[in-house]
């Protein structure tokens, strides 16, 4: 069941009632509940393969406790990992053998096998990390085993954070879930107000402008698409993807605190960075965030005297994060070019400081600092650009247009208005956000103005969406 | 201020609001929505015409009906046969305006499944169509059944979409000719509509199965009312024809299921869809006829329609 679907806006009210209706006591039966039905809305079947992992995570938590293996640890991220691995890339890893074996045989069909037609089960690369860090912190000694397997299970679906996150850490959810909550004013006004951004975000801005992405980027190869009109859409794709995932971790940050409970923020205005190091903290934060935690620090991290090693490190790291994000080469350069920006940045770091400080261009200064930006953003329209294309000829096709950009210019007013509006609309938002938290609107200090603010804010998701609402973009990952 | 007030202040905001958006919404669609103003003038026509066009943009663009004597044509952009199907129950089963011969557009792409799914005019087709009906066929899901209902209550969603169309309609498109167009521009149009708008990249979506149900059901009430059914398919250039038998292949354009279910019918079908193949002159894309062509076309169909019912 999507956010963006009259199915959620009945299924949450009646929730929510029902939350607060019923003894604490049972509410994790009914959140629980709520959140199969939430997920076997996509697919019945589907519920099997959480249920796996729910089972799997819970009794290595279980056996862990007991016993500190280290046999038992492997043995249980590898069961959990294999869910994901199995139903995201056996299908890429078959065409890579295929490839390769097609490059000593010259014949591209060397290698087959069939299971049939497999479809990527919605959200398995988010609960499957869930359950991960879960099984490592009992390991690590960070959390104690959860013994109450509804809230362990409700920990792994529950609905808010389910499709697409934010990654969220047993120790900060779990906890929350126990937490006797009564209902109130601020609960139900936070709620409501993200719910409100963030269908806003999603079918005023994301829905709109995702329809003249699709447009440049159908008709690439025509001679009629010129390098402005490339670039402007690949801007667009970029602000599509963050203000369409970040209205979805918005109506589930609102979702979530209807219940009482708190998620993760996943954005800290990331356009803002002003390098690539302070850009992958501020996007996709909880990802990041367990990217770091169970995969680089175990890894090594960053290792003092051998830079070979870290070097290998973050390279892998960033790898690891394309792919998470699909399984397909594009997605493979997507995370090795991400990372060899990283290492860039990091190894220039000292270089670039002393060389700014000397010429007085800081980042404390209006123009240096809207310089880094800029540059940073660029770089990451760089590594963006391979979420988006189908094959390398369209990568082709696009360089070629960006070179003759100025010696073929065509100056497109529509394209400029869409994407000029959506990229004042969503700095907007994000200017009157408090340290990137939230709360645009409570800037609207007159109480009268601001209610009278949401309501207008209702009509126009209401005009709006009459648009086909896309499924979320995080959707497919 | 408290949180009951606020609670307060919020619902009558809301309700004025809505209130406001509802009549701004009907004025708006009551003086420039030209589907409302095409229904309303056949509803106050004092006789019934004797031939009654219908279909969707096609018809629209090459029929003007002003120069056919008792014609009248009751089409809109995107109308598919399901929404005409509804749209002619209720004139025949509530108004008392029978015509003798009804036209049915019945051109290749007329079946099209992507033209059902366009959730367009909800407003104005809500009131002839029996959502229940459709439901119960498994012709539309749940989710359009809600959307039904929630279009209802809250008409002006489709606020946005009836500027744009109306705005279409009243485009000056009738002037531009196909025949501008560079090669590989008339390429690109025709591909693009074809691919993305029509077939949404599946070829099977040619000829959508409820839609020829529901045709089947059109001819049936027509005849259940005494009324003589002419199939009639409009011109289009070869450009349109060629990309589709790319697309579909040439063996599913060959046997078009809509000629059986009139044949099957005892129907005629007046075809004239190839002849203006190479008239791109006629036409201001691939598929839609422009002012030139429209005036040619309406005279060969007054001139059919001459020969055939002795109608002077």
């Amino acid at each position: 069941m999507g956010f963006n679907t009259i199915w959620y806006i009945l299924f949450l009210p009646l929730i929510v009632g029902a939350y607060y209706l019923i003894n604490h006591k049972y509410r994790w039966i009914l959140l629980l509940s709520a959140s199969y039905f939430f997920y076997g809305f996509y697919e019945p079947t589907f519920l099997l393969l959480m249920f796996s992992i729910t089972l799997v995570a819970y009794f290595a938590g279980y056996i862990l406790h007991n016993k500190k293996s280290k046999t038992i640890l492997i043995l249980a991220v590898v069961i959990v990992l294999s869910h994901l691995l199995f139903f995201k890339y056996v299908e890429w890893f078959h065409q890579i053998v295929n490839d390769v074996l097609g490059l000593f045989t010259g014949n591209n069909t060397t290698f087959s096998w069939s299971f049939g037609s497999l479809i990527l089960p919605i959200g398995i690369s988010f609960y499957t990390f869930q359950g991960i860090s879960y099984i490592v912190d009992v390991y690590k000694e960070r959390i104690k085993r959860e013994t109450h397997l509804g809230h362990f299970a409700l920990y792994i679906s529950f609905f808010p954070q389910l499709v697409a996150g934010p990654i969220e850490s047993p120790g900060f959810l779990i906890p929350q879930f126990k937490n006797k909550v009564t209902l109130s004013w601020a609960n139900f006004s936070e709620g409501s107000k993200l719910i409100l951004l963030g269908f806003f975000k999603k079918i005023v801005i994301a829905d709109s402008l995702v329809i003249f992405v699709d447009n440049v980027f159908n008709r690439l190869d025509s001679p009629e698409t010129k390098g402005f009109e490339v670039y402007l859409a690949i801007v667009g794709f970029v602000y599509y993807v963050y203000i369409d995932f970040s209205a979805y971790c918005d109506i589930a940050m609102g979702s979530a605190r209807y219940f009482g409970i708190k998620l993760s923020q996943n954005f800290f205005k990331p356009f803002s960075s002003i390098n690539v190091r302070e850009f992958w903290r501020r996007w996709h934060a909880t990802l990041s965030i367990w990217v770091k935690n169970y995969l680089f620090i175990p890894m090594g991290g960053v290792v003092k005297n051998n830079n070979l090693k870290t070097l290998f490190n973050v390279l892998f790291v960033f790898i690891i994060i394309g792919l998470w994000h699909g399984a397909s080469n594009n997605f493979f350069f997507f995370g090795l070019i991400a990372g060899i920006y990283m290492i860039l940045d990091a190894s220039t770091k000292n270089l670039r400081y002393k060389f700014f400080n000397k010429i007085n261009f800081t980042n404390d200064k209006l123009i240096p600092r809207f310089i880094f930006k800029f540059v940073t953003f660029s770089l990451f329209l760089s590594v963006a650009i391979f979420a988006r294309i189908t094959d390398f000829n369209d990568l082709t096709i696009i360089i070629k247009k960006l070179l003759h950009f100025f010696s073929d210019f065509n100056f497109k007013l529509d394209a400029f208005i869409i994407v000029g509006t959506t990229f004042f609309i969503t700095e907007g938002i994000n200017y009157f956000s408090k340290n990137g938290k939230f709360h645009p609107f409570d800037s609207i200090k007159n109480s009268y103005f601001r209610i009278s603010f949401y309501v207008l804010l209702i009509f126009i998701i209401l005009i709006f969406s009459v648009n086909e609402s896309a499924n979320f973009y995080y959707f497919r990952f | 201020m408290t949180n009951r007030q606020k609670i307060t202040v919020f619902v009558i905001t809301f309700l004025l609001l809505h209130t406001t958006m509802v009549g701004v919404f009907f004025i708006i669609i009551s003086k420039t929505s030209s589907l409302v103003e095409n229904q309303k003038h056949f509803e106050s026509l004092k006789e019934a015409p004797k031939f009654l066009f219908t279909g969707d943009s096609h018809p629209t663009r090459c029929i003007d009906e002003q120069k056919i004597k008792k014609s009248f044509k009751l089409s809109f952009y995107g109308e598919n046969p399901i929404l005409t199907h509804f749209r002619l129950k209720y004139l025949l089963e509530h108004l008392n305006l029978k015509p003798k011969y009804i036209f049915l557009q019945t051109d290749i792409t007329r079946f099209s499944a992507n033209y059902f799914n366009r959730n367009e005019n909800y407003f104005f087709y809500g009131k002839y169509i029996n959502y229940k009906e459709l439901l119960d066929a498994g012709i539309i899901n749940y989710d359009v059944y809600l959307k039904s209902n929630l279009y209802s209550f809250f008409p002006y969603i489709e606020l946005k979409t009836i500027l744009k169309k109306n705005n279409m309609v009243k485009t000056k498109k009738g002037r531009q000719k196909f025949s501008d167009f560079s090669e590989t521009q008339k390429q690109t149009n025709t591909e693009l509509f074809i691919k993305h708008k029509l077939l949404s990249n599946n070829p099977k979506n040619l000829y959508y199965e409820d839609a020829l149900i529901y045709f089947g059901k059109t001819i049936e009430l027509c005849q259940s009312h005494q009324i003589k059914v002419i199939g009639i398919k409009y011109p289009v250039t070869d450009y349109y024809l060629n990309t589709l038998k790319q697309f579909c292949g040439e063996e599913m354009l060959n046997n078009p299921p809509q000629d059986k279910i009139l044949l099957e019918h005892n129907i005629p079908i007046w075809d004239f869809e190839k002849k203006y193949l190479d008239r791109h002159d006629y036409f201001f894309d691939s598929h839609h006829m422009n002012e030139h062509g429209k005036a040619a076309f309406t005279t060969i169909l007054k001139n059919k329609i001459i020969n055939e019912f002795n109608e002077k």
